[in-house]
């Protein structure tokens, strides 16, 4: 049931994001303005959405506990409150072997031969895979390497061979961002999966360590 | 004047706050007496500013002395403005100036030449420019020297960069421009302008500021824009004929925030030349004309001149001496004649004939909203306060009665009310967790209203197609974002305060006890504090190397090397982007900022509530421990009685107050 419901968030969220993203890739819009700002805008909204997303799975999960401690005593209930599994889930979150890791290392670019000619001129090495550190505030989500990168690489390419974003170019650029973020929101399922997993691990403990028979466990 | 009343309001609340800390002695009545210290201490050290804007030679600095009642601005010269003048009332008059170079002067008014006022010539001086440049535009070229590392070069180029940006024309007047420059050097130009004078208004708190002119094509430089933007009411001058201003609409439409609009007045000036008649129909054209921008009752009608005329014989100046000045000769004569005919006093006829009565009440009104909230803010916690003391020692005198009549039945009651306390916590932690519920994740209202703003704003800031108005849309973008952060714990303060109601009046009815309170908006202000930036600021990393415009073309080139030159749509472009970048930074961080207040507010609140908790059970059961005689019961009870008569004659000034304020 939760996992339908948070599916389908995600969902939701990535399909907004696609669309408030176009607000940059409209009109003729410029270039090497764009390329830089889309550098690092990106994979901030995906820590954004994500932080979003990490809120969204803990209310559904806090209002599922609720709902099943409410047959406990008066001091249980209490004690349940005070243990803050909000928190507790929030910081195993936030942990590093738990964080959020965004790795697409596979991303699809459109084929256009003008393109490869155009990385030639521009003389860069199209490198997949390569790291990239982006200065994240602390957060949930721990790295988000290289996919980004291409994507700009391809706008630079563009850049060189038309001059100017070509309608074209700029298709192709979307379409590059399209495969980008299809590839993360399946990280993002995967991930959240594991945070559910840990918080019902987490309140089952807490129930038999205080002699609480949940019903239908 | 402006701001009178408001005087009157803040002295006796400052006093009525200095009895309820007397009254209110070491009882915890959930009023956070350091908190309300603070506000007291805000409303003594308050600003209030009016903010002058207008067109240069538009009547601006005459303006400012009828407003101040005194001739401190040179306005029979030409003022070179490029410099934010701020005026205040201060003992004795002391002059501070920033210039452009990073220097400072200091004058103060030596008390020893009373004849001459140091301070104020001072002021002339640096304010003066020759008559012969009137026909340029000074501010502007002056902020171009602020901006320059090197000496302006004066050609074509840069004389149609001029004409553009002021909306001037400035052919033919190369030799003027360049003389002008020649002898304009960062030393000597002022950038901040601080001018304390003994001024005759009672409103020590109002601050008048003097801003650079506003251009032909209604823009105006940063530094205008941010005193326009913490401005408490702007005024923009501008002469009643001709009542068409280009200037005024585009500084509305595209130059000032929404926020800097709520706050703006027209005023027309000079009507002193016209009729009654005439003075009434421009009155009816200026707000047909400006309909759309400004409501009527924010176009206001004044004569700057008669109004210091006024201020002239007010101070005991003859008619004799007020004719030497040619201007105000010219325009008294029409009103001594009034005056005769009416059979009235002149000093009167003249301030009616100026118009600034009107315009006072008008600013008065508009202006004092938001100081008048704070002063209602204070009040009512204090009402509050004095509420919850009659409360507490009613129940005191309760119980104490109970146990004069039955210690048995007095113990039983007290074992009660403490478990039915112990009940209220769960209720206030289950409080808790519902507010984090509806305050995160992607179905709250909250998010859902983050979310559209980072949809409407970067589709303005990208679909600009000016900075000015790009830096517009920005400061909208902040503004709203640090409305809803007001908003956002202002919301959460009354929510908690409805559900506690709420649920607090049925925990009364069932469990027959005073709910303990804490002071939910001191916990907003703690909570808040220490989580959000209150300012933000953006700017642009290009510099404005423009004077290499105008490198020549010739038929023999050959490559010398590069040279930065100014690129007006990149330079767009790029302050496009910064701008983005600045608002998805800030709006970015809203939710985890949200969430941090949230936590910190409801931790502080349950923290707050499970001591006011603990507290009252201590007392209870060292009220149930503690062994009195009947005597000393009747002693006790007699002196709560009388710690409840001394608020009765707190409350009538503090609600009368109250009433008037709303």
């Amino acid at each position: 049931m939760i996992a339908n419901k948070i599916k389908k968030d995600i969902s939701g969220e990535f399909s907004s994001l696609k669309d408030e993203l176009q607000i940059h890739l409209k009109h003729d819009f410029d270039v090497s303005q764009t390329k830089h700002f889309l550098k690092t805008h990106i994979p901030k909204e995906i820590v954004y959405k994500s932080e979003i997303l990490l809120d969204t799975v803990l209310n559904y999960l806090m209002e599922d506990a609720r709902k099943r401690i409410k047959l406990a005593d008066v001091k249980l209930q209490n004690k349940f409150f005070d243990k803050d599994f909000r928190k507790r889930v929030h910081e195993w979150a936030s942990q590093l072997e738990n964080k959020l890791m965004l790795e697409p290392d596979v991303v699809n670019y459109s084929f256009d031969p003008r393109l490869k000619q155009g990385l030639i001129v521009a003389g860069t090495t199209f490198v997949v895979g390569a790291g990239v550190t982006l200065a994240l505030t602390p957060s949930v989500v721990g790295a988000i390497v290289s996919g980004i990168v291409s994507i700009i690489l391809s706008a630079i390419a563009f850049k060189i061979s038309y001059d100017k974003a070509s309608p074209k170019a700029r298709k192709s650029v979307k379409n590059d961002i399209d495969s980008y973020l299809e590839l993360t929101e399946k990280q993002v399922c995967d991930w959240l999966e594991k945070v559910v997993t840990a918080f019902e691990d987490d309140f089952y403990d807490f129930c038999s360590s205080n002699g609480f028979k949940l019903e239908g466990n | 004047m402006i701001g009178k009343q408001y005087k009157a309001h803040k002295d006796n609340v400052v006093d009525i706050f200095n009895n309820y800390n007397i009254n209110r002695g070491d009882l915890n009545d959930g009023i956070d007496i350091k908190f309300l210290e603070s506000r007291i201490s805000s409303l003594k050290n308050g600003k209030f500013t009016l903010a002058v804007a207008g067109e240069v030679k538009a009547g601006k600095s005459t303006f400012i002395n009828a407003l101040l009642g005194a001739e401190i601005l040179p306005s029979d010269v030409l003022q070179a403005s490029s410099a934010i003048v701020e005026i205040f009332k201060s003992d004795k008059s002391f002059l501070k100036v920033k210039y452009a170079e990073g220097t400072e002067e200091s004058i103060y008014d030596d008390l020893e030449t009373p004849d001459i006022n140091e301070a104020k010539e001072r002021l002339h001086e640096i304010c003066k420019i020759s008559d012969e440049y009137r026909g340029i535009p000074t501010t502007l070229i002056d902020a171009y020297i602020v901006e320059s590392n090197d000496k302006l070069k004066v050609d074509d180029v840069f004389i149609k960069q001029l004409e553009k940006q002021s909306g001037e024309h400035l052919q033919g007047k190369e030799s003027i421009v360049s003389k002008y420059i020649e002898g304009r050097t960062k030393n000597i130009i002022p950038v901040e302008i601080d001018f304390g004078y003994p001024l005759k208004w009672d409103f020590d708190e109002l601050r008048i500021v003097d801003s650079p002119g506003v251009n032909a094509t209604g823009g105006v430089q940063d530094v205008s824009f941010g005193f326009f933007e913490e401005a408490n009411a702007i005024l923009f001058v501008h002469p009643i004929k001709p009542i068409e201003s280009e200037s005024f609409r585009k500084f509305v439409n595209s130059v000032i925030s929404n926020r800097s609009k709520e706050t703006l007045f027209l005023v027309l000036t000079h009507s002193g030349l016209y009729s009654d008649e005439e003075v009434k129909r421009l009155h009816t054209e200026a707000a047909r004309l400006y309909k759309n921008i400004i409501p009527e009752n924010r176009i206001l009608i004044v004569d700057s001149l008669l109004k210091l005329i006024h201020s002239d014989l007010d101070s005991g100046t003859s008619v004799k001496e007020i004719r030497k000045t040619e201007n105000k000769k010219k325009i008294l004569s029409s009103y001594r004649e009034q005056a005769e005919d009416e059979e009235r006093e002149l000093i009167d006829v003249v301030y009616e004939s100026s118009r600034f009565e009107k315009m006072f009440v008008a600013i008065d009104e508009f202006s004092m909203k938001a100081p008048n909230f704070q002063l209602q803010e204070i009040m009512e916690k204090i009402k509050e306060g004095y509420e919850e003391q009659e409360n507490q020692y009613t129940e005191k005198t309760e119980r104490l009665k109970k146990k004069k009549k039955n210690p048995q039945e007095f113990d039983n009651e007290i074992n009660r009310i403490n478990q039915a306390l112990d009940e209220y916590k769960l209720l206030t932690r289950e409080t808790k967790e519902d507010f984090k519920y509806s305050y995160s994740g992607r179905h709250s209202n909250w998010q859902k209203d983050i979310d559209e703003l980072k949809v409407k704003y970067p589709e303005l800031i990208t679909g600009s197609t000016t900075v000015e108005s790009a830096r517009k849309h920005t400061t909208d973008a902040l503004n709203e974002v640090r409305y809803k952060v007001a908003a956002f714990s202002r919301e959460l303060t009354k929510r908690l305060k409805d559900v506690l109601d709420k649920t607090g009046n049925s925990f009364k009815e069932q469990h027959k006890i005073s709910i303990p309170k804490v002071d939910l908006e001191a916990l907003e202000k703690e909570a808040k504090k220490s989580a959000y930036r209150e300012k933000d600021q953006y700017e642009t990393h290009y510099e404005r190397h423009w004077y290499t415009l105008w490198l020549k073309e010739t038929k023999h080139r050959r490559f010398v090397g590069t040279k930065k030159v100014f690129d007006d749509d990149q330079y767009l472009e790029g302050y496009k982007t910064q701008c983005n970048q600045a608002f998805y930074k800030i709006a970015n961080d809203l939710p985890n900022k949200s969430k941090e207040v949230l936590e910190l507010y409801l931790d502080l609140f349950s923290k707050k509530m499970d001591s006011v908790i603990n507290e009252r059970q201590r007392a209870l059961e060292k009220e149930k421990d503690s062994k009195q005689s009947n005597e000393e019961l009747i002693k006790e009870i007699e002196l709560i009685n009388g710690k409840k008569k001394a608020i009765q004659p707190e409350m009538s000034p503090l609600v009368e107050i109250l009433e008037d304020i709303k």
